[in-house]
């Protein structure tokens, strides 16, 4: 079956859409990017389907959730139509519909029966800025190429606050959610580091512990951590 | 090699919130901007710069229809802009106080101090802490006697302007009544005294007060001095400014259709409290339930006509992309054309998945066909607000509700298939005995009972009923009939919630939640520490002020959340300010007291609450204008409006019965 083609004799066609969520937009959390950009598909009357049952929804499968505050490039979501529109078109009308730091870079047809988005994604790529510590590039270089070569990478990720308000915490091995880190470059008293991190039903990698961990690679004061970590999701793949 | 660009950069420029304070606070959606429709002007290209407030967080002022009104009316005129100010939540006010970060607009991010106007929303008492908090956090001085020139001019609208009283001294002016036409007023006031005084520092407050004293249904407190006796009621509110009108009557838009709902409100980016598309449809209520406080201040009755609300659904929907949208009034079900127009909605809007509601629903069987139209598939609850469980107390409150009404309700909702029930009602009104509150629970046994005998059509639900009773203590209000009235204490109220428990058969457990008897029954029960208070602040002389300031000044804030509600700090505020609150929320007043307001007019004669007052106590009804005689309330005579009403059919003006 060719990509596009309808689903099971009904006709629908699912759009795979590339778009990102940059500038204020970045601090508003999954459920409410839904609500924003199934607003806009309504204001730019695009045939989407609807979901059957007692509340009909549009059929939108939306790609692994960005953690508030964090922008992502290259963000992914499936969006079925009763008809076919062609994507340059769904883009230019989403693209008008859409507030401020939400912006479809590009759409294309994908078949309808094939798995679904966030099985076939598994993978997210991140660029992180963090507070140097005053090391050389060639330093941190050394200090994820160390980090890589362990076996275990623990970390302590709270479980939110218990009844009684102290907050529990587990400790996890995050080493097999880290895929490549590499350390790009210095500049001023900032480093940029490279990531590619799982996304997976069994565990997300998270820039943020990653560049915590490469700090006590480095000897840096664990307690205080790395001031100031800002992410960027490049990508998903 | 990979390298960042400038634009990859997460950094906003625009943002007026330093970046990781976002990153701390709790859902900092609150303090972004950049939604659709939000109004981004140059402020120099402006005369007038009016920041509009509402005391709350962003998703509860968000949720204000009237804000959203004066916001659309404001920034229509080239010569203003209108930007929207929230309060912070605790969190991000600690952060603001520890940066030092002036309170500020959120579109443009300019400081709140730099407007010309302050336009704050008054909708309910327990927000006035958070009141003097925006002052305070904006740096206007609280006291608008120690106000400087070229400071914003602090101006109160909304139910509580109506005796805004306890919060006199904070405010340099307040507008009485519906705002469409008096914001603009304003605006054309100041515009006028600037003529004369180009810089915001020249000239005096006063000269300035005295020319906005000129717009009607404007009342500037420092114009006005009130004498108090020795035994603490006022003695007499006399005029000190030649300027100074008395009473000051309340602004009424005469025909709504001036003024259409707008099209294209602002979408918020987070959920709101009400995160829908709203259409007003009619302005008013002149059904005479003698607790309401609404009911009086926003007569007489006047309705949209369908054909307008059939369209601006469809605009609304078609600029916000909403997924619902709700037709408002204070009783929607009474509005002429709606059983038609929610024909006309549902059959061009439900295909795309697109839902219609009701505020709130009228409790006959009447108000359940439209329900039915609106929920064919899904059966949320429906919510009846009967008020009181006996007859009797329902007569002198004037609900015009018989159990029958009732039951027959809920027998057509069952049978439609609902399975969830809310049930509304007040302990605490005038002349309620503890055989009246005891009908509460008989009628939700009366309630459980039709639904055992439902019947078994293909439409009812196999579930058990799921019945909640919401239990509110009454708060005598000013400008009704049971302003003269005490409310009763928060003991009293709680001994009589423990009479609905029982008599439900409920061990009392908190909450309501305990589960021995089946079908159980659900209590809801308001704080009535909170209903006490907000007893004393709608009521209140501007001694209460101090109060207020004094207990803002030992943290209280966001009162009106339970979480955040002390009650320790308010009792410490009146001690310490040598006032009773029991004064003000539990005395019975005198037939011949000086009211607070009683300078303060809504168009209804004081003559009319009387009588009301006495029919009360005879348990006399009194019937709603729209379709009866007049019950010469006399608010068309001293405001000019009258009674608007559409055609039912929602087609010209000849009148008919389209339902």
């Amino acid at each position: 079956m060719t990509a596009g083609s309808p689903v099971h004799g009904s006709p629908r066609w699912r759009l795979r859409v590339c778009f990102s969520k940059t500038g204020r937009l970045r601090f508003i959390s999954h459920l409410d990017f839904i609500r924003a950009f199934e607003r806009a598909v309504r204001r730019a009357g695009l045939p989407v389907s609807m979901s059957e049952g007692f509340s009909p929804a549009p059929r939108i499968a939306y790609g692994w959730p960005l953690p508030v505050g964090m922008a992502g490039l290259g963000e992914y979501l499936d969006m079925e139509l009763e008809r076919r529109v062609s994507p340059e078109e769904v883009a230019r009308r989403l693209n008008r519909a859409l507030p401020e730091g939400l912006t479809v870079h590009d759409a294309r047809y994908v078949t309808p029966h094939g798995p679904s988005l966030m099985s076939e994604l598994d993978t997210g790529t991140y660029l992180v800025r963090v507070s140097a510590g005053g090391r050389s590039l060639g330093e941190w270089r050394e200090a994820a190429a160390r980090l890589l070569g362990r076996d275990r990478l623990e970390v302590t990720r709270e479980r939110g606050a218990a009844g009684d308000g102290t907050v529990k915490g587990k400790v996890v091995d995050v080493r097999p959610l880290v895929r490549r880190v590499e350390a790009r470059e210095v500049a001023g008293d900032e480093v940029v580091l490279y990531m590619e991190l799982a996304l997976t039903g069994h565990g997300v990698g998270r820039p943020e512990e990653v560049a915590a961990l490469l700090w006590r690679e480095l000897g840096l004061d664990p307690g205080a951590g790395p001031r100031r970590v800002s992410a960027v999701r490049l990508g998903l793949r | 090699m990979t390298s960042l660009r400038d634009s990859d950069r997460p950094a906003d420029p625009g943002l007026p919130v330093p970046e990781e304070v976002l990153r701390r606070v709790t859902r900092p959606g609150r303090y972004l901007d950049g939604e659709l429709h939000a109004v981004h002007k140059d402020h120099r290209s402006v005369e007038v710069r009016f920041a509009l407030a509402y005391p709350d967080v962003y998703e509860v002022g968000m949720s204000n229809l009237g804000l959203g009104l004066l916001y659309h009316v404001l920034n229509a005129r080239e010569d203003t802009v209108a930007e929207r100010v929230f309060s912070p939540w605790v969190d991000m006010e600690a952060e603001m106080r520890r940066l030092g970060l002036p309170l500020f607009a959120l579109e443009s991010g300019v400081p709140v101090r730099e407007f010309d106007f302050l336009g704050v929303s008054l909708q309910y008492e327990l927000t006035y802490t958070n009141v003097l908090n925006l002052l305070d956090l904006a740096g206007i001085p609280l006291l608008a006697a120690d106000r400087a020139p070229d400071d914003p001019l602090v101006v109160g609208g909304g139910p509580c302007a109506f005796n805004p009283e306890p919060l006199a001294p904070f405010f340099d002016l307040f507008l009485l009544g519906e705002g469409e036409e008096g914001v603009g007023d304003l605006v054309e006031a100041y515009r006028e005294w600037r003529k004369t005084h180009p810089r915001r520092s020249d000239g005096d407050r006063r000269g300035l007060l005295e020319a906005l004293a000129r717009v009607p249904g404007v009342y500037v407190p420092s114009f006005y001095e009130v004498t108090y006796r020795d035994e603490g009621t006022v003695a007499r509110i006399e005029p000190t400014d030649p300027v100074a009108p008395f009473p000051v009557v309340k602004r009424v838009v005469g025909d709504l259709s001036r003024f259409p709902p707008p099209p294209a409100p602002v979408v918020p980016l987070i959920e709101t409290v009400h995160d829908r598309a709203v259409v007003e449809v009619m302005r008013g209520c002149t059904r005479g339930c003698r607790f309401c406080q609404a009911g009086v201040i926003y007569r007489p009755v006047r309705e949209r006509s369908g054909t307008e609300v059939v369209r601006a659904v469809r605009d609304i929907l078609a600029g916000t992309g909403y997924e619902e949208v709700s037709l408002a009034s204070l009783s929607t079900c009474d509005w002429g054309p709606v059983a038609h127009v929610l024909r006309e909605l549902v059959a061009e809007h439900r295909n795309r998945g697109i839902g219609v509601s009701l505020p709130s629903l009228r409790t006959d069987t009447f108000a359940v066909d439209l329900a039915s139209k609106i929920q064919e598939v899904r059966k949320t609850g429906l919510t009846f607000a009967p008020e009181a469980g006996s007859e009797r107390l329902r007569a002198v409150i004037n609900k015009g509700v018989t159990e029958e009404d009732l039951l027959s309700a809920v027998r057509a909702a069952f049978q439609a298939g609902w399975d969830r029930v809310k049930l509304y009602y007040m302990v605490g009104l005038p002349t309620e005995t503890d055989e009246d509150v005891k009908a509460i629970a008989a009628q939700a046994a009366e309630v459980q009972r039709v639904y055992r005998e439902r019947g078994t059509g293909n439409m009812v639900s196999r579930r058990p009923l799921s019945l909640t009773l919401s239990l509110a203590t009454f708060v005598p209000k000013p400008h009704t009939p049971f302003q003269w009235e005490p409310q009763v204490t928060p003991e009293e109220a709680a001994r009589r919630v423990g009479l609905v428990r029982e008599a439900l058969g409920d061990g009392g457990g908190a909450g309501g939640k305990r589960r021995r008897r089946r079908p159980r029954v659900k209590v809801d029960w308001h704080n009535p520490q909170m209903a006490r208070l907000e007893a004393v602040l709608a009521r209140g002389d501007r001694r209460v002020a101090d109060v207020v300031l004094a207990a803002w000044r030992r943290g209280a804030r966001f009162d009106g959340w339970t979480e955040h509600f002390r009650p320790d700090v308010w009792e410490e505020a009146f001690r310490v300010e040598g006032l009773d609150p029991a004064f003000y929320a539990n005395r019975r007043r005198s037939a011949d007291e000086v009211f607070p307001w009683s300078h303060l007019s809504s168009g209804v004669e004081e003559g009319f609450l009387r009588r009301e007052r006495e029919k009360a106590f005879a348990g006399e009804g009194t019937a709603d204008c729209r379709w009866s005689t007049c019950s010469g309330c006399g608010v068309c005579a001293s405001t000019g409006a009258v009674t608007l009403l559409a055609d039912r059919a929602g087609r010209g003006k000849t009148g008919g019965d389209g339902t």
